[in-house]
């Protein structure tokens, strides 16, 4: 069956908590919440704790969400089914 | 020092001077980070002036310092919405590094330690519009401000005055920095209230 945008919008439903960051600088895979976390710049801006280099970038402003995961080489989520 | 009257006659003063959707902080000095803060030793440090110039351009800290340096007092915008009137700096004008430097260049590129990057237009940073900045309320830049040295330029929200500022590419094409490659303006002019792309 053909990969759809249905797909992709089912990834923003699923739980995060447990999602594995693998780093495109330096290869490192990271649980999500051990990550080096700035909230306070004007968006969420996640680093790799291994290099520091941003991995996410994720805001709300505007009225618009963004996404930037051009630092992630890969996300990697449990499906809901898997449980 | 200079002490700004809290009367009526300043409050007057203050209303025109903030741009819409701002909100006047009043002393605090927000402290807003998107990475660790650096702690680039002196003797490391240096200035650059690069690109599509005659050459490399490059001041140590001590020959940075012993640049004419001036005061600047100003109201700073950040993009999170607020405004902070008055500010006191000194630093030394981008008019001054950019002496002598021979460039066809329209845009610059500010980069920082800790990989931070924003772009700006080449006639925005002269004619006394733009300073690299070492000291505020005559102390040495503190570091979660930016020190020992950032850029300020005030005209623009906040975001455009980066941190850790260590040079400028200067470039023939426009290209986006940090915030600006995450849908944040690509000039922000707060008085436009240009946050973000397509504001
Ligand atoms: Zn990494």
């Amino acid at each position: 069956m053909a990969t759809t945008l249905d797909d992709l919008r089912g990834l923003f439903a699923l739980d995060l908590t447990d999602a594995v960051l693998t780093c495109g600088g330096c290869g490192a895979s990271t649980e999500l919440r051990a990550h080096d976390l700035y909230p306070d710049a004007p968006a969420l801006v996640v680093r790799c704790p291994s290099c520091t280099a941003v991995v996410l970038r994720f805001g709300t402003g505007g009225g618009r969400v963004r996404l930037d995961l051009s630092g992630t080489r890969l996300l990697t989520v449990t499906a809901p089914s898997a449980g | 020092m200079a002490v700004v009257s809290r009367g009526f006659h300043g409050r007057g003063r203050r209303d025109g001077r903030l741009p819409p959707g701002q909100r006047d902080i009043g002393d605090g000095f927000p402290v807003l980070t998107a990475g660790p803060t650096p702690h680039t030793p002196l003797e490391e440090w240096d200035f650059v002036v690069q690109g599509e110039v005659d050459g490399l351009h490059r001041w140590t800290w001590e020959e940075f310092r012993a640049l004419p340096h001036e005061p600047v007092t100003v109201d700073i915008h950040c993009v999170t919405s607020w405004s902070k009137f008055d500010t006191h700096w000194s630093g030394v004008s981008i008019d001054t590094v950019l002496e002598g430097v021979e460039t066809a260049a329209e845009y610059v590129v500010a980069f920082s330690d800790g990989g931070y990057t924003t772009n700006l237009p080449l006639e925005d940073l002269t004619g006394g519009q733009a300073w690299v900045v070492d000291t505020y309320e005559d102390e040495p830049l503190a570091p979660e401000h930016g020190g020992p040295a950032r850029l300020l330029v005030p005209h623009l929200y906040f975001w455009k005055s980066a941190k850790w500022v260590r040079g400028l590419a200067l470039t023939s094409f426009d290209e986006p920095g940090f915030w600006e490659t995450f849908g944040y303006h690509n000039y922000g002019d707060p008085w436009r209230e240009q946050r973000y792309a397509g504001d």
